[in-house]
């Protein structure tokens, strides 16, 4: 028996060397991983500088985990070690099978007293987050047409009962919008809308991605209108026609590698008169809110009129009507389909600098409304991008 | 290149693996030579001149040393002092040169980077000059043989610091059987998990809570990064150990027990048995029994102990906390042979406890070379000027207990012991033993390939 058990432990163990060893090395190498969203390291150049500075020694290190033979399975069996190790948590990522959630924001370009760059510490620099505000104020006090912001939570803020974790500044962010943005902002407290929905067991934040649901923009969407004085023209819940694509995996599932959880459902909330909008991005048409080549890839979440782009305007055919500029982020994305019943739209980004206010006399806007989510308040500072405005 | 990365695993062993075997008998020596220079040569190649120099030194002398050892004791004395002079003063410069230089005000040589494992074979080298001297071992007469002893990659850069005289046999006569190399696997994979899962971890805990503890200082805080440093150190070290027990056995070799659960010492006289035992018997043969031992007068046997305590401080780093930490044990030995010792023995438990806390905090010693530093960690830990606890390290303390549990039981001679039993008791576990290893193996190769993981672009925006 026991020469048995220690000739099984040799097999097994050069079985397991070997053939991971020839796999590696015989096996092509990916360029792009479809799971975690990123390009792999490639076969870093071997010379003599490389070598003799270990620049090659430490890229090769790299490039063998990235490139390492069946790597997704061993990132999701390390996520399940951890796990057994009672972490429930993995990459920043807490865990409970229904509810994924990044905890950690590392900050970077923030403008904090010492501006170095602070990785993976639970700490928010409410200076810099102070001075985004404060440039909101100031755009709101020179635009002469209505404002609404919007400053969506991290998915932490509202689905922290589902885990054994405070978060160490507890609503101090929130606290800070509250208490920093004036009047003229049009300031709208997602957090105390959506948080009680959760808690009550309503599906307004996805489970494995950072945005919320349909659902959560919906309720958004009947604050915003009602913030610029539509609130009649709000569409009931009941009228949409809701299609629903299921097995959404989102981004933070992928940072998670957690080997199980439930997955998301995106839902598209239809009218009858989808088909009467015009949705152009970077001009090109969309051909409708929806692009349903994402509905079987990864990135499910672009399907929202295709993800990123630097602009995208959406028009009701033989209408004539008031345009909203959007200033956004991803979270508007699904926002978009239910404002563009009432208002044309016009979105522009917040990342790059944007003259909010020259961009809505330019597009000829009645209407401007901020989307730009907590998480980036605290890791950007790009929020102040919209006190370029101010100054001309 | 580490034990614990996948290019010493799957493309260094492998290959390494794979020609040893292969080749005849005859030239194994020379594989082991030659890979093993290659180990030592990955990322700074400049140095294998200074190993190959420090070798040559060690086995010309050898000549000369065994040559005049019966017939003219002076001449041999003054042989071993050139073969150890050399060794040594490679050792100092490259280890202790800036060091010196910055305490004293000559100008520091930038870009002086210590040889990877330089302290640990300079010593493996010395033994086998001294004890030659003494007569205790064979003149190497071959040289890749001798080549192989003081470059054998499983040891090199971290130790066990085997002796020659442990060793010399199995060079030229050593056997290898499925039966070592299967215990060289399980020893193996056990140091790369003990490494991987628990130290790693460990670690980064430490890491994340000493840059929060900038923004919040705690007692509790202070205390689990104590903790956290001292099974760190642990794993992260006899893992290694293990792991360079475990290559050698699986090449023939049997190398000597470095670590002895040291956390489970009742004292620091008994902790030092545990701890690095293949160090501290180096200075124990090499230095402290030279120098008289306790055989001598109380002055002088008080001295002897502080210089060995003060040179096992200064050989862990070139640096003042270094050698405060060396003096820090030599204080409490003093202390234990004086009146603690007899005290300790009666109350075995408290004995644990002091050890424990007077070990950790040697850790707060041997990681923060600013020594104000490691004064405001005793305030912290104490708690002058410092809260008890926050409801947020409180759910911290909460989220690693678990943690912390597996860490300490790892720590005890526990889990083999129920091992052995059930080995004992149930014969399937044995068949079962092998699938759990290749496991344990798998789980490991996954804590190395998700090493790199990091966030997307898409996440940004």
């Amino acid at each position: 028996m026991k020469k048995y058990s220690e000739l099984t432990t040799v097999i097994l163990f050069c079985l397991i060397v070997f053939s991971f060893a020839i796999a590696f090395f015989v096996t092509p190498d990916a360029e792009y991983s479809e799971e975690e969203k990123r390009p792999l390291e490639q076969a870093p150049e071997l010379n003599g500088e490389s070598f003799f500075s270990g620049e090659f020694a430490k890229d090769i290190n790299v490039y063998f985990s990235d490139q390492f033979p069946i790597r997704n399975l061993f990132v999701k069996i390390k996520s399940a070690a951890e796990l057994g190790l009672g972490k429930a948590e993995n990459n920043g990522v807490l865990y409970s099978y229904d509810q994924l959630a990044v905890k950690d924001f590392p900050a970077y370009n923030v403008y904090s007293e010492d501006m170095t760059e602070k990785k993976d510490t639970d700490h928010i620099y409410f200076d810099s987050v102070e001075v985004q505000l404060q440039s909101v104020n100031a755009l709101a006090d020179k635009l002469e047409i209505p404002l609404v912001t919007v400053l969506p939570p991290r998915t932490i803020d509202i689905t922290e009962s589902k885990f054994n974790y405070t978060r160490p500044d507890g609503d101090r962010l929130y606290d800070l919008m509250n208490e920093t943005l004036n009047e003229n902002t049009g300031y709208i407290d997602v957090l105390s809308l959506l948080r009680p929905k959760y808690e009550q067991g309503e599906y307004v934040y996805y489970r494995t991605d950072h945005h919320w649901t349909t659902l959560g923009a919906y309720y958004v969407y009947c604050e915003i209108m009602e913030s610029l004085g539509c609130g009649d023209s709000i569409i009931p819940k009941e009228e949409f026609d809701i299609e629903a694509v299921n097995d959404f995996i989102g981004s933070t599932a992928s940072k998670g590698c957690f080997p199980f959880y439930k997955k998301d459902v995106i839902e598209m909330w239809h009218l009858d008169d989808d088909g009467e909008y015009e949705v152009v991005a970077d001009g090109e048409d969309m051909g409708g809110f929806y692009v349903r080549s994402y509905i079987d890839t990864i990135d499910k979440y672009s399907l929202f009129m295709g993800g990123v782009h630097n602009t995208v305007s959406v028009t009701k055919k033989g209408e004539d009507r008031k345009t909203l500029l959007i200033a956004r982020d991803s979270f508007s994305d699904c926002l978009v389909p239910f404002l563009a019943r009432e208002f044309n739209i016009v979105t522009v980004n917040l990342d790059i600098n944007q003259d909010i206010r020259f961009a809505a006399s330019y597009y000829e806007a009645d209407a401007v409304l901020i989307v730009y989510n907590a998480e980036n308040l605290i890791k950007t500072a790009n929020l102040a991008n919209v006190k370029f405005s101010v100054a001309y | 290149m580490v034990f614990s990365s996948l290019i010493f695993i799957f493309a260094y062993l492998a290959v390494t693996l794979a020609v040893y075997y292969v080749a005849p008998l005859k030239l194994r020596n020379l594989v082991l030579f030659v890979v093993s220079l290659a180990f030592y040569g990955w990322g700074e190649p400049k140095y294998i001149a200074l190993m190959i120099v420090s070798i040559l030194i060690a086995y010309f002398f050898g000549f000369f040393i065994e040559k005049h050892r019966e017939s003219n004791k002076r001449r041999a004395k003054i042989y071993l002092a050139i073969s150890l002079v050399g060794n040594l003063s490679f050792l100092l410069f490259f280890k202790y040169y800036n060091f010196f230089a910055e305490n004293i005000g000559f100008s520091v040589i930038e870009g002086l980077t210590l040889p990877v494992g330089i302290s640990f074979y300079t010593f493996q080298i010395m033994s086998y000059s001294i004890d030659l001297y003494r007569g205790e071992v064979p003149l190497a007469r071959r040289i890749i043989p001798f080549g192989t002893y003081v470059t054998l990659f499983p040891q090199l850069i971290a130790g066990p610091i085997v002796r020659y005289k442990d060793v010399c046999d199995q060079m030229e006569g050593r056997k290898e059987t499925v039966s070592k190399f299967a215990s060289g696997v399980n020893r193996f994979v056990t140091g790369l998990a003990k490494k991987l899962i628990l130290g790693d971890s460990a670690a980064a805990i430490a890491e994340l809570l000493e840059r929060n503890g900038e923004f919040e200082t705690t007692v509790v805080g202070t205390w689990i990064i104590m903790i956290c440093y001292t099974f760190h150190i642990y794993f992260d070290f006899s893992g290694y150990s293990d792991m360079a027990i475990g290559l050698g056995r699986m090449f023939g070799f049997e190398f000597v027990e470095n670590f002895n659960y040291p956390y489970i010492a009742k004292s620091i006289t008994d902790f030092w048995r545990r701890w690095h035992i293949t160090l501290s018997t180096w200075f124990r043969e090499y230095i402290y029994i030279p120098l008289g031992g306790n055989r001598v007068s109380k002055p002088r046997a008080f001295f002897n102990l502080a210089a060995v305590w003060f040179l096992t401080g200064f050989w862990h780093g070139a640096d003042w906390n270094y050698i405060l930490w060396g003096v820090y044990f030599w204080v409490f030995l003093v202390i234990e042979k004086a009146f603690l010792g007899r005290l300790l023995k009666k109350i075995p438990a408290l004995g644990h406890i002091y050890t424990l806390i007077i070990v950790g905090f040697g850790w707060i010693i041997f990681f923060h070379s600013d020594l104000s530093a490691i004064a405001d960690t005793a305030k912290q830990l104490i708690g002058i000027n410092t809260d008890f606890a926050s409801a947020n390290i409180g759910n911290t303390l909460l989220r690693l207990l678990p943690f912390i549990a597996v860490c300490a039981l790892a720590c005890t001679p526990i889990p083999k012991r129920i091992f052995e039993k059930l080995q004992e008791r149930l014969s399937p576990v044995l068949a079962i033993k092998p699938i759990a290893v290749a496991l344990l193996f798998a789980v490991c190769i996954a804590y190395m390939v998700d090493n790199s993981f990091s966030p997307f672009l898409y996440y940004i925006f």
